[in-house]
């Protein structure tokens, strides 16, 4: 007899427990590796920024920091899971690493003149940081999604002086 | 023998099984009434911030100033004399405590000051309940003891560093007539050209701590080469690849362990570059906060106090532009991006931080 209550109390717990699963948007898994004349780049920061033509769904921005091996995971804000990639669409990528001085140890006796900005560099050329002058280009497909990203230090065609 | 009638151990357990699934069911209902009722109270603290900001604005004719030098504290205090030079600044809380009914702890911290005492013991050691959100976790005490503040002035939607002119209602190292010091003047109600009603005077931010910075919603990442110029996304991939790392030679320093925890001190103010409870950044120790927002432990937002003193809950999920994009100067360089003068490219949020960007912001 308490078979089938059994299963209606079952399917009771499995219907509330649904009912409590986190929302967000819908992602796929994007990873990838960026090499700079073959050589991996660690520390890099990678943005996937939305393109989007008319009448098509946005993508979801998203950026990834490279390991010491070059290799990324994407992580999509506005509450996806992070590393866990971004949502299916077109999108200009663009790559940016770079190095300050390191700033100085606080001393809250100092005049408030000592307390310098600290250089910034950047290591990979200017034409992969912006978004209107990056070549890198990726189309994230449902599924896992990998790309190599091939970076030049000299890239053909690039803009010569500031521009 | 007669049986006395009784219950079973089967409808003994079934009896707890239907009280446990009405608690349940009950609990997360009454779980939400509690945070709606901190978040009153919490909404009551930042009305209440916002309209001593404005009486200090109708005494004053300006703004409180925001990480003014102690020196021009000093000055300030008619008849005291010119003291040394110290790095540390003052927070805009610190001038609105006399407007919030503190009247005391203002005197007692300059007399403190004077005396050449320690600024994070005394009167900074007091923590005003007022500055306390009832829905934070961590609070206090604060660092080296100070304490705390779940409220923090706007400093615009484009990061500045201290001593320029920011893009929001509050400068860093401003102070109130430019003369011998080093930063820009505050700003006076007349300046905030894109209205009172749409630009956001005040906001939440989660008190930081250096155990749990990385495992707060909105954590702290560090960021070596951080500029005014760095997309907000870029704090999102440290925080993706928990690439955390902490100094130990200065341990009083974390990341995260001053901002939110030291009310008098200029470590209380945010940015709106970056959608609201989204990860934060600073260099190295806290320096150089620039990717700053607003944050909270309320569900899905966080509220702001607008320049006409109203308040108004933002969502996480409103327009705050595309965070891959690095702000530019206007001549569309990453140099100096701090000196952008044109209209937000934050979106909507971007564009309720600034006081001139000239945006037209919809009614909502």
């Amino acid at each position: 007899m308490s078979g089938r209550r059994r299963a209606l109390a079952a399917c009771l717990l499995a219907t509330l427990i649904c009912g409590c699963g986190r929302r967000g948007p819908r992602v796929e898994m994007v990873e990838g590796v960026v090499v700079l004349d073959g050589k991996p780049v660690e520390a890099a920061t990678v943005f996937f920024s939305p393109v989007t033509p008319a009448g098509e769904a946005a993508g979801l921005p998203a950026a990834g920091r490279t390991g010491p091996d070059g290799s990324f995971r994407l992580n999509a804000g506005s509450g996806a899971t992070p590393g866990a990639g971004t949502a299916v669409g077109d999108y200009v990528v663009t790559v940016i690493k770079q190095q300050s001085r390191p700033a100085p140890p606080p001393d809250l006796n100092a005049p408030p003149t000592a307390l310098p900005e600290p250089e910034i560099r950047d290591l990979l050329p200017a034409v992969y940081k912006l978004a209107t002058t990056s070549p890198l280009r990726a189309t994230v497909k449902p599924g896992t999604n990998t790309y190599r990203f091939e970076l030049d230090s000299k890239p053909r065609g690039s803009p010569k002086g500031d521009r | 023998m007669k049986r006395r009638p009784a219950f079973t151990l089967v409808e003994l357990l079934a009896t707890i099984a239907i009280i446990a699934l009405l608690v349940g069911l009950l609990l997360p209902a009454v779980q939400s009434a509690r945070e709606a009722a901190r978040r009153a109270s919490c909404a009551n603290n930042i009305k209440q911030l916002g309209l001593a900001v404005l009486g200090y604005e109708s005494s004053n004719g300006f703004l409180p100033p925001q990480g003014a030098p102690w020196e021009f504290c000093s000055r300030a205090n008619e008849g005291l004399a010119t003291l040394d030079v110290r790095y540390a600044e003052v927070s805009y809380l610190l001038w609105l405590m006399p407007y919030v009914e503190q009247q005391a702890i203002y005197d007692r911290g300059f007399a403190q000051e004077l005396a050449g005492g320690v600024l994070w013991n005394g009167a900074f050691a007091e923590q005003p309940v007022i500055l306390l959100c009832a829905s934070e976790i961590n609070q206090g005490p604060g660092f080296r003891g100070a304490g705390c503040t779940n409220y923090r002035c706007n400093r615009g939607d484009v990061a500045a560093p201290p001593g320029r002119r920011s893009r929001g209602p509050f400068n860093e190292g401003s102070v109130r007539d430019g003369s011998g010091m080093w930063g820009p003047a505050p700003v006076q109600s007349a300046h905030i050209r894109d209205g009172l009603s749409s630009t956001v005077m005040l906001g939440e931010s989660m008190i930081c701590t250096p155990a749990t910075y990385d495992t707060l919603p909105a954590g702290v990442g560090k960021l070596g080469a951080i500029d005014p110029s760095t997309a907000p996304a870029t704090c999102w991939a440290l925080v993706a690849g928990n690439q955390y790392s902490v100094p130990l030679s200065q341990p009083d320093f974390l990341p995260g362990s001053m901002w939110g925890r030291s009310w008098y001190d200029t470590y209380t103010s945010f940015y709106t570059n970056a959608a609201p409870n989204t990860p934060r950044c600073v260099r190295d120790y806290d320096w150089a906060a620039y990717i700053n927002p607003v944050s909270s432990y309320h569900p899905r937002g966080a509220m702001v106090a607008m320049c006409d003193g109203s308040v108004r809950f933002v969502t996480n999920e409103i327009d705050a532009g595309d965070p891959t994009q690095p702000q530019v100067n206007n001549a569309g360089s990453t140099a100096n991006a701090w000196s952008y003068t044109g209209a937000s490219i934050r979106g909507v949020w971007g564009a309720m931080g600034s006081i001139r960007g000239r945006e037209v912001v919809g009614a909502e």
